[in-house]
Protein backbone atom coordinates (compact mmCIF):
# COMPACT_ATOMS: atom_id res chain seq x y z
CA UNK A 1 0.00 0.00 0.00
CA UNK A 2 2.75 2.42 0.78
CA UNK A 3 4.29 1.74 -2.39
CA UNK A 4 1.17 2.63 -4.34
CA UNK A 5 0.79 5.77 -2.26
CA UNK A 6 4.34 6.91 -3.08
CA UNK A 7 4.07 5.96 -6.96
CA UNK A 8 0.17 8.19 -6.85
CA UNK A 9 1.88 11.00 -6.11
CA UNK A 10 5.13 10.62 -7.70
CA UNK A 11 2.74 9.83 -10.96
CA UNK A 12 0.80 12.71 -10.24
CA UNK A 13 3.55 15.14 -9.92
CA UNK A 14 4.45 14.35 -13.52
CA UNK A 15 1.13 14.63 -14.73
CA UNK A 16 0.82 18.19 -13.34
CA UNK A 17 4.74 19.22 -14.92
CA UNK A 18 3.33 17.29 -18.34
CA UNK A 19 0.28 19.53 -18.64
CA UNK A 20 1.77 22.18 -17.24
CA UNK A 21 4.44 21.89 -19.95
CA UNK A 22 1.86 21.49 -22.77
CA UNK A 23 0.26 24.72 -21.93
CA UNK A 24 -3.04 26.38 -20.92
CA UNK A 25 -5.97 25.07 -22.87
CA UNK A 26 -9.62 24.52 -21.56
CA UNK A 27 -10.76 20.94 -22.58
CA UNK A 28 -13.08 22.72 -24.73
CA UNK A 29 -10.40 24.03 -26.26
CA UNK A 30 -8.13 20.90 -27.56
CA UNK A 31 -7.65 20.05 -30.95
CA UNK A 32 -8.18 16.48 -31.50
CA UNK A 33 -4.54 15.62 -31.07
CA UNK A 34 -3.93 17.31 -27.87
CA UNK A 35 -7.41 15.66 -26.52
CA UNK A 36 -6.23 12.33 -27.04
CA UNK A 37 -3.02 12.72 -25.78
CA UNK A 38 -4.50 14.20 -22.19
CA UNK A 39 -6.85 11.10 -22.02
CA UNK A 40 -4.06 8.97 -23.08
CA UNK A 41 -1.55 10.23 -20.40
CA UNK A 42 -4.09 9.68 -17.90
CA UNK A 43 -4.45 6.36 -19.20
CA UNK A 44 -0.58 5.62 -18.89
CA UNK A 45 -0.33 7.00 -15.88
CA UNK A 46 -2.96 4.66 -14.23
CA UNK A 47 -1.10 1.49 -15.41
CA UNK A 48 2.13 1.85 -12.76
CA UNK A 49 -0.28 3.68 -10.08
CA UNK A 50 -2.05 0.00 -9.61
CA UNK A 51 0.48 -2.43 -10.67
CA UNK A 52 3.17 -2.15 -8.24
CA UNK A 53 5.00 -4.92 -10.69
CA UNK A 54 5.36 -2.54 -13.21
CA UNK A 55 8.43 -0.13 -13.21
CA UNK A 56 7.75 3.56 -12.99
CA UNK A 57 9.66 4.19 -15.93
CA UNK A 58 6.95 2.13 -17.77
CA UNK A 59 4.25 5.35 -16.94
CA UNK A 60 7.18 7.75 -17.29
CA UNK A 61 8.25 7.52 -20.15
CA UNK A 62 5.61 6.98 -22.36
CA UNK A 63 4.30 9.94 -20.92
CA UNK A 64 7.57 12.02 -21.65
CA UNK A 65 7.48 11.25 -25.21
CA UNK A 66 3.73 12.26 -25.61
CA UNK A 67 3.97 15.21 -24.59
CA UNK A 68 7.29 16.48 -25.98
CA UNK A 69 5.78 15.09 -29.66
CA UNK A 70 2.77 17.10 -28.91
CA UNK A 71 4.53 20.13 -28.23
CA UNK A 72 6.78 19.41 -31.15
CA UNK A 73 3.66 18.91 -33.41
CA UNK A 74 2.29 22.20 -32.42
CA UNK A 75 5.21 24.04 -32.60
CA UNK A 76 5.06 22.84 -36.34
CA UNK A 77 1.67 23.14 -37.37
CA UNK A 78 2.58 26.87 -36.66
CA UNK A 79 5.00 27.00 -38.80
CA UNK A 80 3.31 24.70 -41.22
CA UNK A 81 -0.07 25.33 -42.73
CA UNK A 82 -0.42 22.07 -44.94
CA UNK A 83 0.68 20.01 -41.62
CA UNK A 84 -1.85 21.96 -39.23
CA UNK A 85 -4.51 21.49 -41.86
CA UNK A 86 -3.28 17.49 -41.92
CA UNK A 87 -3.55 17.51 -38.96
CA UNK A 88 -6.01 19.58 -37.39
CA UNK A 89 -8.29 20.01 -40.67
CA UNK A 90 -9.98 23.51 -41.86
CA UNK A 91 -12.85 25.17 -40.15
CA UNK A 92 -16.01 24.63 -42.24
CA UNK A 93 -18.88 27.58 -42.82
CA UNK A 94 -22.25 25.53 -42.65
CA UNK A 95 -24.43 28.97 -43.18
CA UNK A 96 -23.17 31.01 -45.74
CA UNK A 97 -24.79 34.31 -45.68
CA UNK A 98 -27.61 32.98 -44.15
CA UNK A 99 -27.81 30.14 -46.47
CA UNK A 100 -27.52 26.47 -44.99
CA UNK A 101 -25.01 24.62 -46.90
CA UNK A 102 -26.41 21.35 -47.21
CA UNK A 103 -22.97 19.32 -48.44
CA UNK A 104 -20.93 20.79 -45.86
CA UNK A 105 -23.24 19.28 -42.75
CA UNK A 106 -23.71 16.13 -44.56
CA UNK A 107 -19.94 16.08 -44.29
CA UNK A 108 -19.61 16.98 -40.97
CA UNK A 109 -22.48 14.18 -40.27
CA UNK A 110 -24.51 17.05 -38.75
CA UNK A 111 -27.76 16.82 -38.89
CA UNK A 112 -30.42 19.79 -38.70
CA UNK A 113 -31.18 18.74 -34.77
CA UNK A 114 -27.20 18.77 -33.92
CA UNK A 115 -27.63 22.55 -35.83
CA UNK A 116 -30.12 23.60 -33.77
CA UNK A 117 -28.88 22.75 -30.72
CA UNK A 118 -25.46 24.65 -30.83
CA UNK A 119 -27.64 27.65 -31.96
CA UNK A 120 -29.84 27.92 -29.17
CA UNK A 121 -26.53 26.94 -27.13
CA UNK A 122 -25.81 30.87 -28.38
CA UNK A 123 -28.80 32.00 -27.45
CA UNK A 124 -30.11 31.93 -31.30
CA UNK A 125 -33.65 30.72 -31.77
CA UNK A 126 -34.25 31.26 -35.51
CA UNK A 127 -32.63 30.43 -38.76
CA UNK A 128 -33.04 33.57 -40.01
CA UNK A 129 -31.17 35.17 -37.64
CA UNK A 130 -27.89 34.01 -38.37
CA UNK A 131 -25.31 35.07 -41.43
CA UNK A 132 -23.06 32.92 -40.73
CA UNK A 133 -22.06 30.23 -38.97
CA UNK A 134 -18.57 28.45 -39.34
CA UNK A 135 -18.07 24.94 -37.39
CA UNK A 136 -14.48 25.31 -36.16
CA UNK A 137 -11.27 22.37 -35.83
CA UNK A 138 -12.40 21.95 -31.93
CA UNK A 139 -15.57 20.97 -33.01
CA UNK A 140 -17.00 24.43 -31.89
CA UNK A 141 -19.38 26.84 -33.18
CA UNK A 142 -19.30 30.13 -34.52
CA UNK A 143 -21.71 32.39 -35.62
CA UNK A 144 -21.97 35.87 -36.67
CA UNK A 145 -25.73 37.28 -37.10
CA UNK A 146 -27.44 39.68 -39.69
CA UNK A 147 -26.64 43.45 -38.77
CA UNK A 148 -30.22 43.96 -38.07
CA UNK A 149 -30.57 41.17 -35.23
CA UNK A 150 -27.34 42.19 -33.50
CA UNK A 151 -27.17 43.81 -30.29
CA UNK A 152 -26.73 47.38 -30.14
CA UNK A 153 -23.36 48.69 -28.93
CA UNK A 154 -22.72 51.85 -27.39
CA UNK A 155 -20.76 52.87 -30.25
CA UNK A 156 -23.79 52.20 -32.87
CA UNK A 157 -25.81 54.10 -30.50
CA UNK A 158 -23.41 56.88 -30.19
CA UNK A 159 -22.81 56.92 -26.38
CA UNK A 160 -19.05 57.62 -25.15
CA UNK A 161 -18.74 54.86 -22.56
CA UNK A 162 -15.90 55.62 -19.99
CA UNK A 163 -12.54 53.39 -20.57
CA UNK A 164 -11.72 52.57 -17.22
CA UNK A 165 -8.90 49.70 -18.46
CA UNK A 166 -8.68 46.20 -17.15
CA UNK A 167 -10.28 45.43 -13.55
CA UNK A 168 -7.99 42.86 -11.63
CA UNK A 169 -7.73 41.77 -8.09
CA UNK A 170 -4.78 42.95 -6.68
CA UNK A 171 -5.39 41.59 -3.27
CA UNK A 172 -6.24 37.70 -2.89
CA UNK A 173 -6.81 36.73 0.75
CA UNK A 174 -4.10 38.92 2.07
CA UNK A 175 -1.72 38.20 -0.60
CA UNK A 176 -1.01 41.04 -3.54
CA UNK A 177 -1.03 40.16 -7.04
CA UNK A 178 1.82 41.77 -8.27
CA UNK A 179 0.80 40.54 -12.20
CA UNK A 180 -2.35 42.31 -11.63
CA UNK A 181 -0.73 45.43 -10.36
CA UNK A 182 0.90 45.72 -13.24
CA UNK A 183 -1.30 44.73 -15.44
CA UNK A 184 -3.43 47.63 -14.36
CA UNK A 185 -0.37 49.88 -13.92
CA UNK A 186 -0.48 50.40 -10.28
CA UNK A 187 2.34 50.50 -7.56
CA UNK A 188 2.38 48.60 -4.27
CA UNK A 189 2.67 51.73 -2.50
CA UNK A 190 -0.56 52.92 -3.98
CA UNK A 191 -2.07 50.00 -2.63
CA UNK A 192 -0.92 50.37 0.75
CA UNK A 193 -2.12 53.88 0.99
CA UNK A 194 -5.27 53.05 -0.05
CA UNK A 195 -5.61 50.52 2.64
CA UNK A 196 -4.10 52.76 5.45
CA UNK A 197 -6.84 55.12 4.33
CA UNK A 198 -9.41 52.67 4.52
CA UNK A 199 -8.04 52.03 7.72
CA UNK A 200 -7.82 48.09 6.46
CA UNK A 201 -4.95 45.88 7.06
CA UNK A 202 -3.86 43.80 4.26
CA UNK A 203 -4.42 40.95 5.96
CA UNK A 204 -7.73 41.50 6.55
CA UNK A 205 -8.39 41.52 2.80
CA UNK A 206 -10.52 38.92 1.58
CA UNK A 207 -10.48 40.81 -1.93
CA UNK A 208 -9.25 44.08 -3.54
CA UNK A 209 -9.84 44.99 -7.10
CA UNK A 210 -8.58 47.85 -8.47
CA UNK A 211 -8.78 49.03 -12.21
CA UNK A 212 -6.41 51.58 -14.27
CA UNK A 213 -8.30 54.47 -13.44
CA UNK A 214 -7.70 53.55 -9.33
CA UNK A 215 -10.88 52.75 -8.72
CA UNK A 216 -11.16 49.70 -6.38
CA UNK A 217 -13.31 47.66 -3.89
CA UNK A 218 -12.36 45.96 -0.92
CA UNK A 219 -14.05 43.12 0.50
CA UNK A 220 -12.87 41.89 4.00
CA UNK A 221 -12.19 38.82 5.57
CA UNK A 222 -15.08 37.58 7.69
CA UNK A 223 -14.35 36.31 11.16
CA UNK A 224 -15.25 32.62 12.37
CA UNK A 225 -18.12 33.96 14.25
CA UNK A 226 -20.05 35.51 11.01
CA UNK A 227 -19.17 32.81 8.88
CA UNK A 228 -20.38 30.13 11.26
CA UNK A 229 -23.97 32.52 11.52
CA UNK A 230 -23.66 32.07 7.81
CA UNK A 231 -23.45 28.50 7.52
CA UNK A 232 -25.90 28.20 10.38
CA UNK A 233 -28.36 30.26 8.36
CA UNK A 234 -27.66 28.18 4.56
CA UNK A 235 -28.08 25.25 6.69
CA UNK B 1 10.51 28.82 -28.23
CA UNK B 2 11.66 27.63 -24.55
CA UNK B 3 8.98 24.44 -24.40
CA UNK B 4 10.18 23.44 -27.48
CA UNK B 5 13.91 23.57 -26.67
CA UNK B 6 12.83 21.20 -23.03
CA UNK B 7 10.63 19.06 -25.34
CA UNK B 8 13.89 18.39 -27.37
CA UNK B 9 15.90 18.26 -24.52
CA UNK B 10 13.47 15.57 -22.59
CA UNK B 11 13.62 13.78 -25.96
CA UNK B 12 17.28 13.24 -25.80
CA UNK B 13 17.57 12.37 -22.22
CA UNK B 14 14.17 9.66 -23.12
CA UNK B 15 16.61 8.34 -25.75
CA UNK B 16 19.67 8.58 -24.03
CA UNK B 17 17.92 6.06 -21.28
CA UNK B 18 16.51 4.03 -23.79
CA UNK B 19 20.13 2.68 -25.25
CA UNK B 20 21.58 2.84 -21.48
CA UNK B 21 18.69 0.07 -20.84
CA UNK B 22 19.40 -1.66 -23.95
CA UNK B 23 23.10 -1.66 -23.29
CA UNK B 24 22.43 -2.68 -19.70
CA UNK B 25 20.18 -5.80 -20.46
CA UNK B 26 22.23 -6.97 -23.18
CA UNK B 27 25.78 -6.85 -21.32
CA UNK B 28 24.10 -8.31 -18.01
CA UNK B 29 21.92 -11.32 -19.90
CA UNK B 30 25.09 -12.24 -21.99
CA UNK B 31 27.82 -11.92 -18.97
CA UNK B 32 25.28 -14.13 -16.72
CA UNK B 33 24.85 -16.79 -19.83
CA UNK B 34 28.33 -16.83 -20.16
CA UNK B 35 29.15 -17.50 -16.95
CA UNK B 36 26.74 -20.46 -16.63
CA UNK B 37 28.11 -22.01 -19.76
CA UNK B 38 31.13 -21.94 -18.67
CA UNK B 39 30.18 -23.78 -15.34
CA UNK B 40 28.11 -25.79 -17.06
CA UNK B 41 31.65 -26.62 -19.39
CA UNK B 42 33.38 -26.63 -16.49
CA UNK B 43 31.19 -29.73 -15.02
CA UNK B 44 31.71 -31.79 -18.10
CA UNK B 45 35.59 -32.05 -18.01
CA UNK B 46 35.01 -32.71 -13.93
CA UNK B 47 35.95 -29.62 -12.46
CA UNK B 48 32.98 -29.54 -9.95
CA UNK B 49 34.30 -26.97 -7.60
CA UNK B 50 35.33 -24.73 -10.21
CA UNK B 51 31.43 -25.03 -11.59
CA UNK B 52 30.25 -24.52 -8.29
CA UNK B 53 32.04 -21.10 -7.80
CA UNK B 54 31.11 -20.12 -11.42
CA UNK B 55 27.49 -20.75 -10.13
CA UNK B 56 27.62 -18.70 -7.14
CA UNK B 57 29.12 -16.01 -8.87
CA UNK B 58 26.32 -16.19 -11.48
CA UNK B 59 24.26 -15.83 -8.78
CA UNK B 60 25.83 -13.03 -6.68
CA UNK B 61 25.83 -11.02 -10.08
CA UNK B 62 22.43 -11.67 -10.68
CA UNK B 63 21.37 -10.38 -7.38
CA UNK B 64 23.78 -7.34 -7.94
CA UNK B 65 21.85 -6.56 -11.28
CA UNK B 66 18.16 -7.08 -10.42
CA UNK B 67 17.63 -4.03 -8.69
CA UNK B 68 18.80 -2.28 -11.14
CA UNK B 69 16.99 -4.55 -13.85
CA UNK B 70 13.49 -4.11 -11.62
CA UNK B 71 13.85 -0.08 -12.70
CA UNK B 72 13.38 -0.98 -16.22
CA UNK B 73 12.07 -4.97 -16.65
CA UNK B 74 8.66 -5.71 -15.23
CA UNK B 75 9.30 -7.53 -11.76
CA UNK B 76 7.34 -10.72 -13.25
CA UNK B 77 9.86 -11.41 -16.14
CA UNK B 78 12.57 -10.81 -13.59
CA UNK B 79 11.09 -13.07 -11.21
CA UNK B 80 11.34 -16.14 -13.77
CA UNK B 81 14.94 -15.78 -13.62
CA UNK B 82 15.38 -15.04 -10.50
CA UNK B 83 13.62 -18.38 -9.14
CA UNK B 84 16.08 -20.45 -12.00
CA UNK B 85 19.23 -19.09 -11.01
CA UNK B 86 18.54 -20.03 -7.58
CA UNK B 87 17.51 -23.34 -8.52
CA UNK B 88 20.53 -24.07 -10.71
CA UNK B 89 22.60 -23.03 -7.87
CA UNK B 90 21.08 -25.54 -5.78
CA UNK B 91 21.10 -28.64 -7.88
CA UNK B 92 24.75 -27.99 -8.01
CA UNK B 93 25.17 -27.84 -4.33
CA UNK B 94 23.16 -30.89 -3.68
CA UNK B 95 24.76 -32.69 -6.99
CA UNK B 96 21.96 -33.21 -8.46
CA UNK B 97 24.10 -32.74 -11.65
CA UNK B 98 21.62 -33.65 -14.45
CA UNK B 99 19.20 -31.22 -13.21
CA UNK B 100 22.00 -28.86 -12.67
CA UNK B 101 22.19 -29.28 -16.47
CA UNK B 102 19.07 -28.94 -17.33
CA UNK B 103 18.00 -26.00 -14.89
CA UNK B 104 21.08 -24.07 -16.79
CA UNK B 105 20.06 -24.73 -19.96
CA UNK B 106 16.70 -23.31 -19.01
CA UNK B 107 18.38 -20.49 -17.15
CA UNK B 108 20.34 -19.46 -20.33
CA UNK B 109 17.02 -19.62 -22.74
CA UNK B 110 15.31 -17.43 -20.03
CA UNK B 111 18.03 -14.80 -20.29
CA UNK B 112 18.36 -15.09 -24.07
CA UNK B 113 15.03 -14.20 -24.38
CA UNK B 114 14.74 -11.33 -22.11
CA UNK B 115 17.44 -9.77 -24.49
CA UNK B 116 15.45 -10.84 -27.12
CA UNK B 117 12.55 -9.24 -26.00
CA UNK B 118 13.86 -6.00 -25.00
CA UNK B 119 15.51 -5.63 -28.19
CA UNK B 120 13.68 -2.81 -30.50
CA UNK B 121 12.42 -5.56 -33.37
CA UNK B 122 9.83 -5.56 -35.79
CA UNK B 123 8.33 -8.24 -34.02
CA UNK B 124 8.95 -6.69 -30.52
CA UNK B 125 7.08 -3.15 -31.92
CA UNK B 126 4.21 -4.95 -33.88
Amino acid sequence: MTISFIRTILLYIVIIVAVRLMGKRQISELQTSELVVTLLISDIAAIPMQDTGQPLVSGFLPIAVLVCCEILVSAFMLKNMKFRRMICGKPIVVINDGRIDQAQMKRLRMSTEDLSEQLRQMNIFSLSEVAYAIVETNGKMSVMKKPAEQSATASMLGIVVPDNGIECVVISDGQISNFSLSLCRLSEDWIKGVLKGEGVEQSDVFIMTADCKRNYKIIRKQDRQEMKKSEARQG
Amino acid sequence: MKRIWVAIGVLAVVIALCIVELTATVNITDELADTITTAQTSLKKGDEENARALCRQAFDDWQTHYDTMATFIAHSKLEQIDQSVTVTQTYLERGQLDDFMAEADRTRTQLERLKDTELPSLSNIL
